[in-house]
C-alpha cells in the first residue's frame, strides 16, 4: 500500500501525507490527536477535497483525490441516513448500483445487527443503530476501498467486537482493503495490519500496528485511557468474543476481536479491566496478573485511573469513584487486575 | 356573477397556475445555485430578487412595459420570433407575473435549500447515487415543504396582482383582464354588489390558499420561516 497524498481544501494547502507499506496490508489504522486532520485525510482520499493531488495504490488499484472513485467507500462518524426513506430502502437503492454484489442485502442487515431496523425511518435509530445501518450501506455499495470514519465509537463493547468480528469475516471473504480512523487504540491495534500516526495533517510515524504501537508507547506510561498489554496471542474463541494471551509467563482471556495471532502489542480499554487487593485474591485465580500500583489519576467524571505495572506490561483500570472513597488506592500498593471475560 | 366576471375569475387563475408552475421550474435550478454559490456579489443578487417585494406594482409595471414594447430590444426580439408582441397580451402577463413573484418563489427555496444537510450530498457521492435519484429520492422529498410554499405563495401573490397588470395588460376581456381589474373597474362605475362579489371570490381564494399551507406546513412540522 502506498498513499502519496498533497490535501488541499479549496486553495489552501493543509499538508502532505507520504506512506508507503512494504509488507502487505488489508487494513491500515490512522490515529492521532483530535484537530490533527483524520477525518479530512478520509475526505481527501475520498474525492470530497477535490483541489487535493496524488494518489493511493493498493493491491493493483489506483485512486486518485480529484474524483471520488468508483472502486470505493466512505462512512462517516456519524452518518447521515437519507431521512424520507427507510434503511430498507436506502440499502436497496445503493445496491442496486453496487459496483460489485458481495453479499445480499439481508446477509449485510444481520451481520451488522440492524434486520429489526429495516422498516424503521432515521430519526427513529439510535447513535449506535444509525453507524450501524451507515455502515451497513457502504457494504452494500461493494467497495474495493471502504474508509471508515470511527466506525465503532457509538457501539458498548459486545456489539463493537461482534461488529469487527462480522467485518473482518466479509472483509477477507471479499478481499477488501479498508483504511479504519479511530482515536480508540483498543480497535485499531484488534482490528489493523498497519498503524499511521497522523499529526497536522502529516504522518509522523507508521508501520506495522506492532511496531508503531511499540514506539508509541516506548517509555511512557498509557497516556491515552489505554493498556499496552506486550504478549502471544494462544487462542481464538469466536462464539465468546474472547481471545487467549500469554503475558508475563500468565495466561489471561480477555474479550478482542485480536486475530493476528503471535507476539504484539495488544490494547485493552480501562473498562475491560477490573481491580482487586492482591492480599484478598486467591493466587489460584485465573485470568488474573499481580502488579503494583504506579499512578492514580481522576477523569472528567470523578472516577479514577488506576495505572498497574506488570513486569514490563503497564496496564490502566477505571475505578469507580465509590468504589474508590471507599478504600483509596495508593501508589505503590499490590493489586491485582482481572480480565473479567468468559 | 356576470358571464365577464366568471371569465375574469377564470383567466386570473390560469394566470397563476400558468406563472407560477413556469416560476418553480425557473425557480428551482436557479435557488439551488443560489444557495451554493458563494461571492461577495451574492447580497446584490439577493437584493435583486427581492426588489418586486418593496418596489411599488406600478415602477415594475412601467419598466416591464418599456422591455415590452416593440420599441425596446427585448420587445422586437420577442415580436421578431414570435409575431405577436408582448403588451397587452396574456404572454405579456405570465412573464410579468413571474417577474412580480419571483422573490415569493425563489426565497422560500433558497432558504429551504440553504437548510439542507450538505452531508447528505457527499453520502450520496460516496455511495455513487446517481444525480437523478439524488434530487428524486433526497433532495426533493427533504425540500417539499419549501417547494409547496414556494408554489402556493407565487400563486396567491399571482392572484393579487393589479398594478403590474394595469400597466401591461390593461383590460382586454378574455385577454388580460383578471379579476382585480374588473373589480377596479366594477367599483369605478359604482357597481357596488357585482364589486363586493369579485372581492368576496379573492378574499376566500387566497384565505384558503394560505390555511392549505399553513395545514401542510404544520403536517410537515415546517416552520414558517421562509424569508
Amino acid at each position: 500500500m502506498e498513499l502519496d497524498l498533497t490535501i488541499v481544501r479549496d486553495t489552501a494547502m493543509l499538508g502532505r501525507v507520504a506512506v508507503q507499506f512494504k509488507e502487505k496490508v488489508a487494513t491500515v489504522g490512522i490515529f492521532g490527536v483530535s484537530g490533527a486532520g483524520k477525518s479530512t485525510l478520509l475526505s481527501a482520499i475520498a474525492g470530497l477535497l477535490p483541489s487535493s493531488t496524488g494518489q493511493l495504490n493498493w493491491d493493483g488499484h489506483t485512486i486518485s483525490p480529484a474524483t471520488t472513485s468508483p472502486l470505493l467507500s466512505l462512512v462517516f462518524q456519524r452518518p447521515a441516513l437519507f431521512p424520507h426513506m427507510t434503511i430498507g430502502e436506502q440499502l436497496h437503492m445503493v445496491a442496486a448500483r453496487p459496483l460489485r454484489r458481495l453479499s445480499a442485502v439481508s446477509d449485510i442487515s444481520e451481520g451488522c445487527q440492524i434486520s429489526h431496523l429495516l422498516n424503521k425511518r432515521p430519526h427513529q435509530l439510535s447513535g449506535g443503530e444509525t453507524q450501524r445501518a451507515g455502515l451497513a450501506r457502504a457494504l452494500s455499495y461493494g467497495p474495493s476501498v471502504l474508509l471508515l470514519d470511527e466506525p465503532f465509537s457509538a457501539l458498548d463493547w459486545d456489539t463493537r467486537i461482534q461488529l469487527q468480528q462480522y467485518l473482518r469475516a466479509w472483509q477477507n471473504k471479499h478481499d477488501v482493503n479498508i483504511i479504519m480512523v479511530s482515536h480508540q487504540l483498543e480497535d485499531l491495534s484488534a482490528y489493523c495490519d498497519g498503524l499511521i500516526k497522523f499529526d497536522g495533517f502529516e504522518a509522523v510515524d507508521f508501520g506495522s500496528s506492532d511496531q508503531v504501537l511499540q514506539r508509541h508507547f516506548h517509555g511512557a506510561a498509557p497516556d491515552e485511557q489505554v493498556s499496552v498489554i506486550r504478549g502471544k496471542l494462544l487462542e481464538v474463541n469466536s462464539e465468546s468474543n474472547a481471545v487467549a494471551l500469554e503475558v508475563e509467563g500468565v495466561t489471561i482471556q480477555v474479550k478482542s476481536a485480536i486475530t493476528h495471532r503471535g507476539h504484539g502489542t495488544f490494547i485493552l480499554h480501562p473498562q475491560q479491566i477490573i481491580t482487586d487487593r492482591s492480599d484478598g485474591v486467591h493466587p489460584s485465580l485465573l485470568n488474573a496478573l499481580i502488579g503494583e500500583v504506579v499512578s492514580i489519576t481522576g477523569t472528567q467524571d470523578g472516577n479514577k485511573l488506576v495505572g498497574i505495572k506488570v513486569g514490563e506490561t503497564a496496564l490502566l483500570a477505571a475505578v469507580n469513584k465509590l468504589a474508590f472513597e471507599r478504600k483509596p488506592f495508593v501508589v505503590g500498593e499490590s493489586i491485582t487486575a482481572r480480565f473479567g471475560v468468559v | 356573477m356576470t358571464a365577464e366576471d366568471w371569465q375574469a375569475v377564470q383567466l386570473t387563475a390560469l394566470l397563476a397556475a400558468v406563472s407560477s408552475l413556469l416560476l418553480l421550474a425557473f425557480a428551482l435550478p436557479f435557488s439551488w445555485w443560489l444557495a451554493h454559490w458563494h461571492n461577495r456579489m451574492k447580497p446584490i443578487v439577493l437584493a435583486f430578487i427581492a426588489l418586486p417585494l418593496v418596489m411599488p406594482p406600478t415602477v415594475l409595471g412601467f419598466y416591464l412595459l418599456v422591455a415590452f414594447s416593440p420599441n425596446h430590444p427585448f420587445g422586437a426580439m420577442w415580436q421578431s420570433w414570435f409575431g405577436s408582441p408582448l403588451t397587452f397580451s396574456f404572454t405579456g402577463l405570465v412573464l410579468g407575473s413571474m417577474v412580480y413573484s419571483l422573490p415569493f418563489a425563489v426565497q422560500p427555496l433558497y432558504s429551504g435549500f440553504s437548510q439542507f444537510n450538505h452531508q447528505l450530498l457527499a453520502e450520496a457521492k460516496v455511495l455513487h447515487i446517481s444525480k437523478s435519484t439524488l434530487w428524486r429520492r433526497v433532495i426533493l422529498p427533504a425540500c417539499l415543504p419549501a417547494i409547496l410554499v414556494s408554489l402556493g405563495l407565487s400563486f396567491a401573490h399571482t392572484l393579487g396582482e393589479f398594478g403590474v397588470v394595469l400597466m401591461i395588460g390593461g383590460s382586454i376581456p378574455g385577454e388580460t383582464r383578471v379579476v382585480s381589474i374588473a373589480l377596479f373597474e366594477h367599483v369605478e362605475s359604482l357597481n357596488f354588489t357585482q364589486a363586493h362579489q369579485l372581492a368576496a371570490v379573492l378574499t376566500g381564494f387566497s384565505f384558503f390558499m394560505l390555511m392549505l399551507l399553513y395545514s401542510s406546513g404544520r403536517k410537515r412540522r415546517v416552520a414558517w420561516n421562509w424569508t
